[in-house]
C-alpha cells in the first residue's frame, strides 16, 4: 500500500475506533490515536515487495503468520477496527466494543480471529511477546513478534525483566514500539515517574533501538522497520515519538482524553474533519 | 518429591513433545537438573526475573507448548498472582504449575518462602485446579493425569520425603470426618487412629484435588457425621477448612473445626519443630480435635 492510500485508512480507522469508542462510552481515545500509524504500517505496510505482518484472515491462528501482540492493551479499538477491515470478522461487531456478552472485550481476547493472546492489563502483552518468541526460536521459526508498548508502561519492573530476558536470549524476532506520547493518565510521563531516556535504557539492557522522532509518519516507520531487519542476535526497540490524541485537533497533546471517549459533539466534529460520516 | 519429579518430567517431556519447562533459578533444587541437561532446548531460566516464568508461559502455549513451571509455590503464584489470574486463569491457558515449599516444608528457608496462603489465593481464581498429593505414588499419577488434563493446574509439593500410605480403613458410619492433605494426611491418620482406641467412629478423607472440589464425593464421605474436622498446612482461612466450611453451611449441619496456622505466619525453623510449635503435629492436632469434641 502507497504512503497516501495509507494516510487514507488511517483517516478511515481513526473514525472507526472513535466511533466505537465513544458508543461504548467507555475507552482511551487519547492513547489509540497515538498508535494509529504503527499499527497500520504493520498490517499494511510493505518492505520488499510483501506485507510487513503475514497473515491471513481466511486462517487465524495460522503456523506461519507473524504476531503483533499489544501490551498498550487499551489500544485493543485500533487493532480491531484493523482486523475487521483485514476481514477476519464483520465490522458490525465493533458496535458491540466493551459491551456485556461481546468478544470484542476491554484488552485484546484470543476469543477474537486475528488475536493471538489476550492481555486484560498493562505491561503483561510484551512479557507474553517475549514467550511467543522464545517459543519460535525453539522451533527454529523465521515468523516475527511486533509488540506496542506505552511509555508509561516502563515504569514497571516486569518490563526490565523481560527485556533482560530477551536480550539474554538474543530475540531478535521479538521487535518492540514503544509509543512515547509523553503522557499517562496523571499527566506528563516526566512528571509523575521520569523514564528517563528510553534508548539509553533499552541499549543498556543489550537491545538494538532506533528511533523514530515522527511516529506518525508511515516513511519514518517503514524506514525504522527496514532498519530493524538489519538487526541480529539482539532484540529491536523501535522509539516512536507519537501524540497522544493525534488526528483529534482539540485533543492533541493533552493527557485529559488518555482514557476517555469522546463526546456525541466532539465525535461528530472529529468525523467530520476526518470527512467520514459514521457507521452503522 | 523432588527426585520423583526430577524423573518424571524427563519421561513426560520425552513422550509430548511439546512440553517446555520454565523455572525462575533455583531449578537445580528444585528437580530440573535432568531435565535441563538432557532437553536443554526446551528448558527456560528466566533467574530471578519470576513474573516472566508465567507470564512467559502465556506466549509459549500460542505456539501449541505445553509449559511447566517451576518454582516455590508462595513466589510463583503470591509474586505472579496478577500475572496467573489475567494471562493464565482468565483466557484459561493449559499450564501446569509445580509449586515446591508447600506449607511450612522450607522451615529453616524462612517464612519468605513457605506456602501458608497459596491456596486462598489460587483457590480465589476461576479456571484454577489445585492438587495435592499426598505420597510419591499419588504423585507419579496426577502428573500423567494432568497431560489428559486441560487448563490452569497447581501442583502443590513440599521438598519432604512421604512415605506410601497405607489403606485406611473406612468407617461405614463415622461420628467425625476428618478432611486432609498431603503431609497433613499423614498426621491425620494417625490421629484418627488414636481416637479409635478411645471408642470413636472416625474417617479421614485425602483431599488430594482442592479445586475443582468433588462435592458430591465430600457430602458423601461427610455421610450423617455431625463432627468434621479439616486439617491443613496453611491458614485456616481460605484453604481447605474454609472450602469444607462453605459445604457445611449449605448442607446446613454439623460443626466443623479448621485445624491449619491460626491467621498469622510462622517463622524460621525446622519443619517437625514448626509443626510442633503451630498445632500441626499429631500431639497437637490430636489436642485440638479433643478439645472441639469436649465442646459438645
Amino acid at each position: 500500500m502507497r504512503v497516501s492510500d495509507l494516510e487514507k485508512k488511517a483517516a478511515q480507522i481513526r473514525a472507526d475506533v472513535l466511533a466505537a469508542i465513544s458508543h461504548a462510552g467507555s475507552g482511551y481515545s487519547g492513547s489509540c490515536m497515538a498508535v494509529v500509524e504503527i499499527l497500520l504500517t504493520l498490517y499494511y505496510g510493505e518492505l520488499f515487495g510483501r506485507r510487513l505482518v503475514k497473515l491471513d484472515p481466511m486462517k487465524p491462528g495460522w503456523d506461519e503468520q507473524d504476531y503483533v501482540i499489544l501490551s498498550e492493551y487499551f489500544t485493543a479499538p485500533v487493532q480491531y477496527a484493523i482486523l475487521a477491515d483485514l476481514g477476519f470478522f464483520d465490522k458490525s461487531e465493533l458496535r458491540f466494543l466493551m459491551q456485556a456478552g461481546s468478544n470484542l472485550t476491554t484488552g485484546p481476547s484470543m476469543k477474537v480471529p486475528g488475536v493471538s493472546l489476550t492481555v486484560p492489563a498493562i505491561g503483561q502483552g510484551f512479557a507474553g511477546a517475549l514467550g511467543l518468541a522464545l517459543a519460535l526460536k525453539m522451533d527454529r521459526r523465521s515468523n516475527k513478534v511486533y509488540t506496542v508498548l506505552a511509555d508509561s508502561e516502563l515504569q514497571k519492573g516486569r518490563i526490565w525483566e523481560v527485556a533482560m530476558a530477551a536480550a539474554h536470549y538474543k530475540l531478535d524476532n521479538l521487535i518492540a514500539f514503544i509509543d512515547n506520547s509523553a503522557f499517562q493518565y496523571d499527566g506528563p510521563v516526566r512528571a509523575i515517574m521520569d523514564i528517563g531516556v528510553v534508548q539509553a535504557k533499552f541499549e543498556s539492557f543489550g537491545w538494538k533501538v532506533i528511533q523514530v522522532v515522527d511516529g506518525h509518519s508511515f516513511d519514518q516507520l517503514l524506514d525504522g522497520l527496514e532498519r530493524a531487519f538489519t538487526v541480529s542476535r539482539q532484540p529491536v526497540c523501535i522509539w516512536c515519538h507519537t501524540t497522544k490524541g493525534k488526528g483529534v485537533e482539540f485533543a492533541e497533546g493533552k493527557s485529559g482524553y488518555h482514557a476517555l471517549p469522546l463526546s456525541e459533539p466532539e465525535l461528530r466534529e472529529v468525523l467530520s474533519r476526518l470527512n467520514l460520516s459514521e457507521k452503522s | 518429591m523432588i527426585r520423583i519429579f526430577e524423573e518424571e518430567i524427563v519421561g513426560l517431556a520425552r513422550k509430548h513433545r511439546n512440553v517446555v519447562a520454565l523455572c525462575g533459578d533455583f531449578s537445580t533444587k528444585l528437580g530440573l537438573t535432568r531435565f535441563s541437561e538432557t532437553l536443554p532446548e526446551r528448558y527456560f531460566n528466566f533467574g530471578l526475573g519470576e513474573e516472566n516464568v508465567l507470564a512467559a508461559a502465556s506466549g509459549f502455549v500460542v505456539r501449541g507448548k505445553l509449559p511447566f513451571v517451576v518454582g516455590y509455590a508462595g513466589t510463583l503464584l503470591g509474586e505472579n498472582w496478577k500475572i496467573l489470574r489475567d494471562l493464565v486463569c482468565y483466557p484459561n491457558l493449559n499450564v501446569k504449575i509445580v509449586g515446591f515449599g508447600a506449607g511450612l516444608s522450607v522451615g529453616q528457608e524462612g517464612v519468605g518462602l513457605q506456602a501458608t496462603e497459596d491456596l486462598a489465593i489460587a483457590r480465589a481464581l476461576p479456571n484454577m485446579k489445585i492438587l495435592i498429593p499426598a505420597d510419591e505414588a499419588e504423585f507419579s499419577f496426577m502428573l500423567r493425569e494432568m497431560m489428559d488434563d486441560y487448563g490452569p493446574t497447581y501442583l502443590r509439593l513440599g521438598d519432604f520425603e512421604l512415605p506410601v500410605l497405607a489403606q485406611n480403613g473406612q468407617q461405614d458410619d463415622a461420628d467425625l470426618v476428618i478432611f486432609s492433605f498431603g503431609i497433613m494426611l499423614h498426621n491425620s491418620y494417625v490421629v484418627a487412629e488414636m481416637l479409635r482406641q478411645e471408642g470413636m467412629r472416625v474417617r479421614v478423607v485425602n483431599v488430594s484435588q482442592l479445586k475443582p472440589l468433588d462435592e458430591q464425593l465430600v457430602k458423601s464421605m461427610l455421610g450423617g457425621a455431625r463432627q468434621v474436622v479439616t486439617v491443613e498446612d496453611h491458614s485456616v482461612h481460605g484453604g481447605l477448612g474454609s472450602a469444607l466450611a462453605e459445604l457445611v453451611a449449605d448442607r446446613g449441619a454439623g460443626r466443623l473445626l479448621r485445624v491449619g496456622l491460626k491467621d498469622r505466619f510462622a517463622e524460621s525453623g525446622k519443619t517437625s519443630d514448626l509443626h510442633r510449635r503451630y498445632g500441626l503435629n499429631v500431639d497437637g492436632i490430636y489436642q485440638q480435635i479433643k478439645s472441639f469434641l469436649g465442646k459438645l
